[in-house]
C-alpha cells in the first residue's frame, strides 16, 4: 500500500492507495474512509462506492482528469435493488440529508439521502425500475 | 338438573390452570394480531393453545385433530424439515458466496447456544433439557423445534414459543447491545459494496457441496442441512420452478399452520405452568443477547486481524433470524451515517448464520442425543 499526503486548499488529507484485483481497481483510504476507485484506460475516474462528501476522492489517483463529467456529479446506487419512490423532481434544490429516493434491496426499504447540497439536474430512474450496484440514479447540476 | 349438568359439564371441569392457559393463548393471539410478532406462527400457536385447553376438547386426545397433527408431523420431525425445504427455496445465498469470510461471523453468532446451555445446567436442568434450551440461541425456529423435540419433548411448547416470540423482538433486543459494545467511531466505518458476481455453476454447486461436507462432518445435521439445501438447489437450478413455488409457498404455508397448531396444543396447563417455563423465558433472552455480543466482539477481533474496512456491527447479523438481524445492522449503521450501506454485508453474515445454526443444531444433537 502506498501512502500520500494531499493538500487541497487549506485542507490536508492522508491517503492510502492499494491495488485490488488489478491496477485499474484501487482501494483508497481517505482519512479513515475507504473508497473503491476504478481507473479506466482513458483516464476517466469513477468513484464506485461509499459516496463522497469530501472533495478528496477524485484527487488521490494520479492522472485524474480535471474536468468532471457525470461520474463526479452523479449519485449512484449503493447496492442492487428496485427503485420504489422518487421523492424529488429535476430542478429541485436539496440539502445534505434530504431524502431523494427509496431503494428496496433484500425486501428492505432504504432511504437514499443526498450526500451534498445542490440542485438535482436530471433523474435517471423511475419507480419500479431495477438498478444494479453503481448505476447512476440522478445527476446534480450547477447552481 | 341432569340437562343442566350436561350443558355445563365443560364449565364445571374447567381448572384454574386451564383458565390461565386460555389467557396465554389469548396473549399469543394478541401479540400476533396487534403487535404483529411473527404472526404466521404465533397466531396458530395461540389458537392451538386455546383449543387444547378448553376442557373436554375433542381436538386433543385419541383421534383428536390436534393430537393427530402432532403425531403426524411434530413427534416424528416431519414438519420442521418440510419448512426447511421452503426456507432453502426462499434463501439467496448470493451475499454469502460473494463474501465467504462471513461464514466466520455466522459461527460466532452461535456462541449463545453453548453459553446458555451451561447456564441452564447450573440452574438445575438436566443435560438434554439444557441443550434444548441452549438451542434457542440458534435463533432459528424450526431448528429449535427439531432439536428440542428429540432431546426434551416435554419442553417443546415453551421453547418454541420463546424462540418465536423473541425472534420478533430482535429489533428491540439487539440495538442496545450493539450501541454498548461498538463505539460510535466503529459504527461509522463504511464498507464499500464489493461487487463480486457469483456464477450460476457456483450457486448450484454450493448447496450440494455444503450438504456433503456438513453431512460427512456432522451426520446428525443431515436432515436439517439436507432439506435446507435441497430447497436451495431447486431454486438455483432454475429448472423446477413449480417445485420451488410449491415448497416456498403452498407446502411452507400449510405446514406452518399445522406445526403452529400442533405446538400450541402441547401447551397444556400441567406441562406449561411450571417454573421451568419462566426460566426458559429468561434463558431465551440471555441466549439472544449472548449471540449478539459474541458476534459483535468476534467482528471486532476480525477487524483487528484483517486491518481492512470492516464494520463490527455486521457481527450482530451472524445469527439465524433472517432477515431481521441484517436489517437491524443496516438501521443502526445508518443512524450514525446515512451514506453507509451495510445491508449486503449484513445479509452475507445473516445467511451464514442460518447455515451455522443448522450445523450447531446437528452438533448439539450428536453431542447429546446418544445419551
Amino acid at each position: 500500500m502506498k501512502h500520500y499526503t494531499v493538500h487541497i486548499g487549506e485542507k490536508t488529507y492522508r491517503i492510502g492507495v492499494q491495488a485490488l484485483q488489478d491496477a485499474e481497481h484501487l482501494q483508497v483510504w481517505v482519512d479513515g474512509r475507504t473508497l473503491e476507485v476504478h481507473v479506466q484506460a482513458e483516464a476517466d475516474v469513477s468513484e464506485t462506492a461509499g459516496g463522497a462528501p469530501t472533495p478528496a476522492p477524485a484527487s488521490p489517483v494520479p492522472a485524474a482528469p480535471a474536468d468532471t463529467d457525470t461520474t463526479a456529479t452523479a449519485l449512484r446506487a449503493p447496492m442492487p435493488g428496485v427503485i420504489l419512490e422518487v421523492n424529488v423532481t429535476a430542478g429541485a434544490r436539496v440539502q445534505r440529508g434530504d431524502q431523494l429516493l427509496v431503494l428496496e434491496a433484500m425486501k428492505m426499504k432504504n432511504r437514499i439521502r443526498s450526500p451534498r447540497a445542490g440542485v438535482v439536474a436530471e433523474i435517471f430512474v423511475q419507480p419500479g425500475q431495477n438498478v444494479n450496484y453503481d448505476d447512476p440514479l440522478l445527476r446534480y447540476g450547477e447552481g | 338438573m341432569n340437562l343442566l349438568s350436561i350443558l355445563f359439564s365443560g364449565l364445571a371441569s374447567l381448572s384454574w390452570g386451564q383458565v390461565l392457559m386460555l389467557g396465554v393463548g389469548g396473549l399469543l393471539i394478541y401479540l400476533a394480531i396487534v403487535k404483529e410478532y411473527e404472526p404466521v406462527l404465533l397466531l396458530p400457536i395461540g389458537a392451538g393453545a386455546l383449543l387444547a385447553n378448553l376442557p373436554l376438547s375433542p381436538l386433543v386426545g385419541d383421534g383428536g385433530m390436534l393430537t393427530l397433527l402432532y403425531n403426524a408431523g411434530v413427534g416424528n420431525e416431519l414438519f420442521p424439515l418440510l419448512i426447511f425445504v421452503g426456507i432453502g427455496a426462499m434463501t439467496d445465498f448470493g451475499p454469502l458466496l460473494e463474501q465467504p469470510h462471513m461464514l466466520l461471523l455466522g459461527a460466532a453468532g452461535q456462541f449463545g447456544i453453548f453459553g446458555t446451555l451451561f447456564l441452564a445446567l447450573l440452574l438445575g436442568f438436566d443435560i438434554n433439557e439444557a441443550a434444548s434450551i441452549g438451542i434457542i440461541g440458534a435463533i432459528d425456529g424450526p431448528t429449535s423445534i427439531y432439536v428440542s423435540n428429540l432431546l426434551a419433548p416435554h419442553l417443546l411448547g415453551p421453547i418454541a414459543v420463546v424462540a418465536y416470540s423473541y425472534m420478533s423482538l430482535v429489533p428491540i433486543i439487539q440495538p442496545p447491545i450493539m450501541r454498548l459494545l461498538i463505539s460510535k467511531k466503529e459504527r461509522r466505518i463504511r464498507m464499500p459494496y464489493s461487487e463480486n458476481p457469483v456464477s450460476r455453476r457456483t450457486r448450484i454447486l454450493f448447496p450440494i457441496v455444503v450438504t456433503v461436507v456438513v453431512g460427512l462432518l456432522v451426520p446428525m445435521a443431515i436432515p436439517l442441512i439436507g432439506m435446507l439445501m435441497l430447497g436451495n438447489l431447486m431454486k438455483e437450478s432454475g429448472v423446477v420452478e413449480r417445485l420451488v413455488g410449491a415448497s416456498a409457498n403452498e407446502i411452507a404455508n400449510v405446514v406452518t399452520l399445522f406445526l403452529g397448531l400442533a405446538i400450541g396444543a402441547t401447551m397444556q396447563a400441567d406441562a406449561f405452568l411450571r417454573k421451568e417455563t419462566l426460566l426458559i423465558l429468561i434463558l431465551g433472552i440471555f441466549a439472544f443477547g449472548l449471540d449478539t455480543a459474541a458476534g459483535l466482539l468476534f467482528a471486532k477481533f476480525l477487524r483487528w486481524i484483517v486491518h481492512g474496512p470492516l464494520n463490527p456491527l455486521i457481527g450482530a447479523a451472524g445469527i439465524s433470524a433472517f432477515p431481521m438481524a441484517a436489517r437491524v445492522v443496516q438501521k443502526v449503521a445508518q443512524d450514525e451515517d446515512f451514506e453507509n450501506f451495510l445491508l449486503m454485508h449484513a445479509m452475507g453474515a445473516n445467511t451464514a448464520g442460518q447455515i451455522a445454526s443448522v450445523v450447531a443444531g446437528g452438533v448439539v444433537l450428536s453431542l447429546f442425543a446418544a445419551r
